[in-house]
């Protein structure tokens, strides 16, 4: 009776271990299967927009997994990928990697898709310099990376392989310098970075080591004042500022000079509500997300309505409270689609080129 | 028997395990939409002990969530969470056994204006806790379930009203005794809210009762104290705006209540009426006027022991108890952070055959502000007591004085409170009490170090010697993730009535509970606790906890001892789980004659979790 006993618990013990593969491998999420994105959008002059895909984890990097691999992931479990959980702002380097904030997640995703690898910065748990709230991304012409921490009101600076370099706002104390650091541009070649205050309706000018030659604006509704400010985006001579509760987007000269401002309240086409991201395609056309209708609107510089794409959804070629936006040399367009967890990809097909300045 | 339920238990696990080789992802069955993931573990397990068989063999046990909805969640939602051979060597389940059970709940038409919900609860073989104030607690074993349903009606415009039934049972025994106890309790709530010509109008009923038989394990009784309560009330209340932002209020409540204690028996009714009416005729001035009146004072002492679980003899104060209160208070904002406070408070109760009355007239400061660096506040009552029983005034006092502050990395605060002669429920009767604490902290980079002190004493004025006083001391320490280390040890005595799962430090006068039915407790317990992570996804930690104290009921004097030891390590490799546990229990009562209970158990097995579907 005994022995019986222990035979059908060794019998038992065999199943589970033999069902626990088997059901994990039956139960593991599938691979994630595109669904067909919104048709390409046809544009004047033979013009036109496709959608290109969207991401939204770290396994969408990583290579196919060998045999052993598999059956590794089989019986353990695969590895706890990393996912978008609240992205805010986009960029690509030189190498096409796409480097994506996550002030939800607290720290930066750097997806390289080229080279299939993936690497995650945070320093939540620094003694010293501590980024809590990463905000907006920038990179230089070395593919230093520069984020703005909205929480501790500094800039950190990494390499490009995500090492930390050092903060700039840092101040005795550990303090940060900026009241709420949100927007970011830097013109390597001017050897210049521009930050946006927001919560001081400013935009400071520094050098590459943070000292501050100049700040630009004051609050207000007039040229040069700024209600809220945040992105930054510099093109050709031009250092574009999303003037968020003036429902406007001012140009300026990278030198701080007024040039113009597009864009005005209401919730009809063209009008602008709730401004995130921008970016300029090469043919110098202008690209607004607006947060709360979802959509992406395109504006020429003498403020006129091109087109718009996208709405509020959950599909492919949709937005729920899109934010960042970035367009990289062959007009890619990265638009972080931030409630839906993932990066969005247009391309956008033009008929002339400019040559960029600045980056 | 037990290898039976364990085999059944399998077979259970191996059929789960099958019936999710086909699900991948969310599973949607027409409107019904459905989540699954938990836990399966596969191991060795033995238990030993001086009272119970030594048993070793392979254990299987898991935990999971099904949570789902129909339609919509707002519609229909719902959670299920069953869990198997679950303890505290092999999971973090706080069970020194294995336990069992499954844990329920589900929201119908949350989205509506008629929303309901539904729980169920149900353990096996789960662990609890005996409790003495102040000291660490004892430790049972047994099962419970508990089932409750409520619903709402919230009809724009109309009258609103909810209603809520809730029971539940068990039965424990405790370690180290032959000893087993039981509790049933019931409650059911009607409540209902209406806005009328600026009136708030609320209305409620409530029943509800218990009955326990609490093992007498401090007394070597082998009869168990049987006490069954029941209390039923219903009561109104209104209110209305006044002019210069005021309010005025007035409620009505009456209860009846039955209890029976140890063969004898009470019953009775308490109404009680309140009204109530506050003005500020200005930014910095605040008045307010209170009066209530309850024809059963007696009542309003048995529902104060009723209320914090205890169970004690009805009180006696004799036929026709009853009381009333006229309370007025004047706040006046002087200063940016100070405040000064006036009232006066009149009250007049007749039990024992007598009238008696006593009146209090007062004032005070509150004041706050930054001093040295840190934070200052402050607040001090004071009161002149007149009692018609004594021709002598007595000096009320209430202060308390608080300031913390940052320096040279160190954060710290400190805080004292004292009070003097503050009014009981039954106006003879004052108390006193201080109490006093600190806290201190610091960090050194990815070393940190936090240290903490707590005093309090509290006594009847007019019974020298019989005061309740606790001290605790704790402090921990870290150094990054490498080590986390935290010790504490507390202090406690004084008197506690019985309660269902324990001791209650007694809630109202002492003399109004017969010293007979008091418990005398003093106790000490210490504990220290380790855990490290020395490297990623390992998991290491340790805790040792002793108590000792004695106690005394009715001459019968008991020595009882506690001593828990719990180590486990544990290493996580993606979804899977490697763990090793120890537990030890130490357990024993000198009254109940029996040596103390000895308890082990060990653990060494494997865990994956799933996402089923």
């Amino acid at each position: 009776m005994r022995c019986a006993h222990k035979l059908s618990s060794v019998v038992i013990l065999l199943l589970v271990l033999l069902l626990l593969p088997i059901t994990a491998w039956t139960a593991r999420p599938k691979a994630k299967i595109d669904e067909p994105g919104p048709p390409e959008l046809e544009l004047e002059g033979g013009r036109k927009l496709i959608y290109e895909r969207g991401f939204s984890s770290e396994r969408e990097v990583r290579p196919k997994r060998g045999f052993w691999h598999r059956v590794v992931d089989v019986i353990a479990g695969e590895p706890d990928f990393k996912n978008l959980v609240r992205p805010y702002s986009v960029a690509t380097d030189s190498h096409g990697r796409i480097i994506v904030t996550d002030p939800g997640a607290g720290g930066v995703h750097i997806f390289d898709f080229a080279e299939q690898k993936y690497k995650f910065i945070e320093r939540r748990e620094k003694d010293k310099d501590a980024m809590l709230g990463p905000q907006c991304v920038a990179v230089d012409a070395q593919d230093n990376i520069y984020v703005t921490d909205s929480e501790t009101g500094k800039v950190f600076v990494f390499n490009s392989g995500g090492k930390y370099q050092r903060a700039i706002g840092s101040l005795k104390g550990g303090e940060g310098y900026f009241k709420r650091p949100t927007g970011i541009a830097v013109d390597s070649a001017a050897q210049r970075i521009y930050v946006t205050d927001t919560l001081r309706d400013q935009i400071f000018m520094m050098d590459m080591q943070g000292n501050i030659l100049q700040t630009i604006g004051k609050r207000g509704g007039g040229d040069l004042e700024f209600n809220f400010p945040t992105e930054l985006k510099l093109d050709g001579r031009d250092l574009i500022v999303v003037d968020a509760m003036n429902f406007r987007v001012q140009v300026l000269g990278r030198d701080g000079s007024f040039r113009y401002a597009i864009g005005k309240l209401g919730d009809s086409s063209g009008d602008i509500f709730r401004p995130k991201g921008i970016g300029v395609d090469s043919e110098g056309d202008l690209y607004i997300v607006d947060g709360v209708w979802g959509v992406v609107q395109v504006f020429n510089r003498e403020g006129q309505l091109l087109y718009y794409f996208g709405g509020r959804g959950t599909h492919a070629g949709e937005f729920q409270l899109p934010t960042g936006l970035f367009i990289d040399h062959d007009d890619r367009i990265f638009i972080v689609d931030s409630y839906n967890r993932r990066i969005q990809v247009f391309h956008y097909f033009g008929m002339k080129k400019t040559t960029k300045e600045g980056m | 028997m037990v290898a039976g339920i364990l085999r059944n238990s399998s077979f259970l696990l191996v059929g789960l395990l099958l019936l999710a080789l086909p699900a991948a992802g969310q599973i949607t069955l027409g409107d019904l939409s459905t989540d699954l993931n938990g836990t399966l573990s596969a191991g060795y397990t033995g238990d030993y002990g001086n009272q119970i068989p030594s048993a070793h063999s392979l254990s299987f046990g898991g935990s999971g969530t099904l949570s789902g909805s129909y339609y919509n969640p707002n519609f229909v939602n719902f959670t299920v969470s069953p869990y198997l051979n679950q303890s505290r060597d092999n999971s973090s389940y706080q069970s020194l056994s294995n336990a069992s059970g499954v844990t329920a709940s589900s929201n119908i038409f949350g989205g509506s204006h008629f929303p309901g919900s539904i729980n169920y609860a149900k353990a096996y073989n789960s662990e609890g806790n005996f409790s003495i104030p102040g000291v660490a607690n004892y430790t049972t074993r047994g099962d419970s379930q508990t089932f409750g349903v409520g619903w709402a009606e919230l009809v724009p415009g109309l009258p609103s009203l909810s209603a809520n039934f809730q029971m539940g049972s068990g039965q424990y025994s405790i370690y180290g005794s032959n000893d087993s106890g039981t509790t049933d309790n019931h409650s059911f709530n009607l409540r209902s809210v209406y806005t009328l010509e600026g009136f708030n109008l609320t209305g409620f009923f409530s029943d509800g009762g218990g009955s326990s038989e609490v093992p007498q394990l401090l007394q070597n009784s082998t009869q168990d104290l049987s006490a069954t309560s029941s209390d039923r009330a219903y009561g109104f209340t209104a209110g209305h705006a006044l002019p210069w932002h005021g309010a005025f209020s007035s409620s009505f409540v009456s209860s009846e209540y039955n209890s029976e204690y140890d063969g004898g028996s009470s019953t009775g009714t308490v109404d009680t009426y309140t009204g109530a009416a506050s003005f500020q005729p200005t930014n910095k001035l605040h008045v307010s006027f209170g009066t209530d009146y309850s024809t059963n004072l007696a009542g309003s002492l048995d529902q104060a022991i009723a209320g914090v679980g205890g169970l004690a003899p009805p009180v006696n104060l004799g036929q026709g108890t009853h009381s009333l209160d006229l309370l007025a208070n004047a706040s006046y904002s002087v200063m940016a952070n100070m405040q000064a406070l006036a009232f006066a408070d009149h009250r007049e109760q007749y039990f024992l055959g007598e009238n008696f009355s006593s009146s209090s007239y007062g004032g005070g400061l509150t004041y706050g502000r930054p001093l040295l660096g840190g934070n200052f506040n402050g607040a001090i009552s004071l009161s002149d007591n007149t009692v018609s029983t004594s021709s002598a005034n007595s000096l009320g006092l209430i202060s308390t004085v608080n300031y913390n502050r940052r320096f040279a990395g160190w954060t710290a605060g400190v805080g004292f409170s004292y009070s003097q002669n503050v009014q009981t429920q039954l106006i003879t009767y004052t108390t006193s009490s201080y109490s006093y604490g600190g806290n201190i902290r610091r960090r050194w980079g990815k070393f940190g170090w936090s240290g903490g002190v707590g005093v309090s004493k509290t006594l009847l004025t007019e019974q020298a010697g019989q005061a309740n006083s606790n001290q605790n001391f704790n402090t921990s320490i870290f150094y990054t993730h490498w080590l986390t280390a935290n010790a504490n040890y507390s202090k406690s005595s004084g008197t506690a009535i019985q309660g269902g799962m324990g001791l209650i430090q007694n809630p109202i006068p002492q003399p109004i509970v017969p010293i007979d039915d008091l418990i005398l407790f003093d106790g000490t317990s210490y504990s220290f606790g380790l855990s490290s992570s020395p490297v990623r996804r390992l998991t290491l930690g340790m805790s040792y906890s002793k108590s000792n104290s004695n106690s005394t009921l009715q001459g019968t004097m008991s020595t009882n001892d506690n001593k828990m030891v719990n180590a486990v390590v544990n290493y996580q490799f993606r979804k899977m789980y490697f763990t090793g546990g120890y537990s030890n229990l130490v357990q024993g009562f000198s009254a109940s004659g029996l040596p103390a209970a000895n308890v082990s158990s060990f653990y060494l097995g494997v865990s994956r979790w799933f996402n089923f579907f």
